[in-house]
C-alpha cells in the first residue's frame, strides 16, 4: 500500500513539473467539477461535504492528499484523517488553511461547521456565537466528523482545534471513544482526576505561560497528572507567550512558536495515526 | 506633595471600597485545592436560607459583591463563588480569556465545594439552598442544580446559556426562574429559551417559570457591563422577580 502510495506520489510530483496546472485538473475530470485545488500547482484538493448529525445537515469543510482521491470515484478518505476543530470566530480560512496544510502532509482533514455557516472577525459577535453554541450539537457534529470519516476508509482518527476549538477536541479525548489521537492548542484544561483517566489516546498539548485564562501553574498540574496516571501525553508550555499565539489574526501571534507548534502537531499525528 | 495627595486619595479609595462591602472574603477547600469566595449575610444573628451566587465572564468583581450585600440584606447567607480563582478580567479581552480557559470539570468541583461549606455554617442550618448567576453564571447556576439535583431547592439563570437536552435537564430538581432579553442574540428566544423551557416541563419540572424582556439584550441587569446593554426599568423588575421568586421558594 505503501508503495502504491510513493509510486502515486511520484508520479505525481513528475506530472507536476512537467505539466501545467490545467493538465493536472484534467487527469482528475471525473470529480472535476465539484473540485477545487486549495493552491494551483498543490497536491490538495479540498471540497464542501455535508454531514449528518442527528438529523441536522452540518457543512464540513474537507481536504485531501492528492493520491488518496487519485484511485477512487467517489470520496474515499486515506488511512490517517483528522478533525480540525475551529476556534470561537468560527470555520473561517485560516482554519480551512490548517485542513490543506494537513492534507499537504499526507492527512485527510475535515473541518465541520460548528456554528452553521456563520463566520466573524468581530470580536463581540465571535462571542455571541460562542455562548449560542449547544455544548451538546457540538459533540454531536464532531461524533458525525469521526463517523464519516471511519465509514469513508479512515482507520485512524485525530483531531486537533484551537482555543475553544482546543477545549472541544480534548473534551472529545475523555468523553467519547471516537478519536485516537487529540492535538489541543490553548483550550481549557481538563483538571479532575475522574475525567483525565477516561483519555485513552495519546495528547499533545501547545500552551503559553502567559495565556491570561489558562494558569501555567495549572498547564503543568495537568502534564504531570496525565503523567502519573501512565497516559501518552506531550505539552509544551512556551514561555513569554499568550493566548492565541499561533493565530496571525492575534496581537499575540508570533511566527516562530507558531511554527514549531504546528510542526509539534503534524508530527505527533505521524507517530499516532500512521500504521 | 503630589505623591501625598495621591497616597492619600488611594487609601480614601480603598477605604471606602471596604466600608462599602458587607460581606467578607472566606476560604475553604476544593478537593485538595484551597479556593475563595465572597461571604454576605444580613446583619441580625439568626439562620438563613443560602444562595450560591456565580459572578459573570468578568470574575468575581464589584458588581457581583453589591449584588450579594443587596440579596443578602433580604434575608439571605449568600455566598458568591470565586472560579476564576483569584483572577478579575479589567477588559473584554480578559474576561474572554478567563471564560475561554475555565476547566468546566474543575468549576463543577468548585460549585460542589462551595455547596458543602455554606453546610458548615451555623447560619443556614437546616435551611434550603438556591443558586443564582448571570451571563456564563448563569450557565453555571443551572450546573449548580444538575449537580445537586435534589440538595438544590431553586435556581434563577439571568441570561445564561441553557441546554435544551432533557436528558442533561433530567438532574435538576429545583425550581427554576429563568431571566432573558429578547434580543439577546447569543440566547435566541425560539431556539434556545423556549425549547429549555419544554424540556424542563417534559422532565416534570413543572413550575418553571420563564420571563422574557422583549426591549432588553444580554446582560441587562448590569449596568456596568460595558456593552450598553443596561436596562435600568427591567433590571429592576427582574431583581424584584429574583427576590420573590427566592421568598417563594427558600424562605418558606
Amino acid at each position: 500500500m505503501n508503495n502504491i502510495r510513493l509510486a502515486v506520489c511520484r508520479i505525481m510530483a513528475f506530472l507536476k513539473r512537467h505539466l501545467a496546472p490545467g493538465c493536472l485538473l484534467f487527469l482528475w475530470m471525473p470529480q472535476a467539477a465539484a473540485l477545487q485545488p486549495a493552491h494551483p500547482q498543490s497536491t490538495v484538493q479540498s471540497k464542501q461535504i455535508f454531514l449528518q448529525s442527528e438529523g441536522d445537515s452540518v457543512a464540513a469543510y474537507l481536504a485531501m492528499p492528492v493520491e488518496s482521491r487519485a484511485a477512487a470515484g467517489e470520496t474515499r478518505v486515506g488511512d490517517a484523517a483528522i478533525i480540525v476543530v475551529h476556534s470561537r470566530w468560527g470555520l473561517d480560512k485560516w482554519t480551512k488553511r490548517r485542513c490543506d496544510s494537513l492534507a499537504a502532509a499526507g492527512f485527510t482533514a475535515l473541518a465541520p461547521d460548528l456554528y452553521r455557516s456563520e463566520v466573524t472577525e468581530d470580536f463581540m459577535t465571535a462571542h455571541e456565537l460562542e455562548r449560542a453554541v449547544p455544548q451538546n450539537r457540538v459533540r454531536q457534529d464532531l461524533v458525525a466528523a469521526a463517523l464519516y470519516l471511519r465509514s469513508n476508509g479512515a482507520k485512524k482518527t485525530g483531531i486537533v482545534g484551537w482555543s475553544m476549538g482546543g477545549t472541544f477536541a480534548l473534551r472529545m479525548a475523555s468523553e467519547t471513544k471516537a478519536i485516537d489521537a487529540c492535538a489541543t492548542n490553548y483550550g481549557a484544561l481538563i483538571t479532575t482526576e475522574a475525567a483525565l483517566k477516561n483519555i485513552t489516546v495519546p495528547v499533545l498539548g501547545n500552551y503559553a505561560a502567559q495565556d491570561f485564562g489558562i494558569d501555567s501553574a495549572d498547564v503543568a498540574t495537568f502534564r504531570n497528572t496525565l503523567k502519573t496516571l501512565g497516559k501518552t501525553a506531550d505539552v509544551k508550555i512556551y514561555p513569554n507567550l499568550a493566548h492565541a499565539f499561533a493565530s496571525p489574526e492575534s496581537e499575540a501571534y508570533s511566527d516562530r512558536e507558531a511554527k514549531d507548534a504546528w510542526q509539534r502537531t503534524i508530527f505527533f499525528f505521524r507517530r499516532y495515526l500512521r500504521p | 506633595m503630589k505623591k501625598i495627595l495621591i497616597l492619600a486619595l488611594a487609601l480614601f479609595i480603598a477605604l471606602s471600597a471596604q466600608a462599602a462591602e458587607k460581606g467578607k472574603t472566606v476560604k475553604y477547600k476544593s478537593g485538595k485545592d484551597d479556593v475563595s469566595g465572597y461571604l454576605a449575610m444580613p446583619e441580625k444573628k439568626g439562620t438563613y436560607p443560602a444562595v450560591i451566587m456565580v459572578h459573570e465572564w468578568n470574575g468575581l468583581n464589584d458588581w457581583v459583591k453589591a449584588q450579594a450585600d443587596d440579596l443578602a440584606s433580604k434575608g439571605y447567607v449568600v455566598l458568591a463563588v470565586d472560579l476564576y480563582r483569584g483572577k478579575v478580567g479589567k477588559t473584554k479581552e480578559e474576561a474572554q480569556a478567563l471564560m475561554q480557559g475555565l476547566s468546566k470539570d474543575r468549576a463543577a468541583e468548585d460549585l460542589k465545594a462551595s455547596y458543602a461549606y455554606i453546610e458548615t455554617l451555623d447560619e443556614t442550618k437546616g435551611q434550603k439552598v438556591g443558586s443564582i448567576g448571570w451571563c456564563m453564571g448563569g450557565g453555571y447556576a443551572l450546573a449548580t442544580a444538575q449537580i445537586l439535583s435534589e440538595k438544590l431547592s431553586a435556581c434563577v439563570v439571568c441570561y445564561g446559556f441553557v441546554t435544551t437536552d432533557k436528558k442533561e435537564l433530567a438532574p435538576v430538581k429545583a425550581k427554576v426562574l429563568g431571566i432573558f432579553g429578547g434580543k439577546d442574540t447569543g440566547i435566541p428566544v425560539d431556539k434556545t429559551v423556549k425549547p429549555f423551557e419544554a424540556a424542563l416541563k417534559e422532565n416534570g419540572n413543572k413550575d418553571v417559570e420563564i420571563k422574557v424582556y422583549p426591549n432588553s439584550g444580554h446582560a441587562f441587569m448590569n449596568a456596568t457591563n460595558g456593552m450598553n446593554t443596561y436596562n435600568e426599568a427591567d433590571a429592576k423588575d427582574a431583581w424584584a422577580k429574583t427576590i420573590a421568586f427566592f421568598g417563594k421558594n427558600l424562605a418558606k
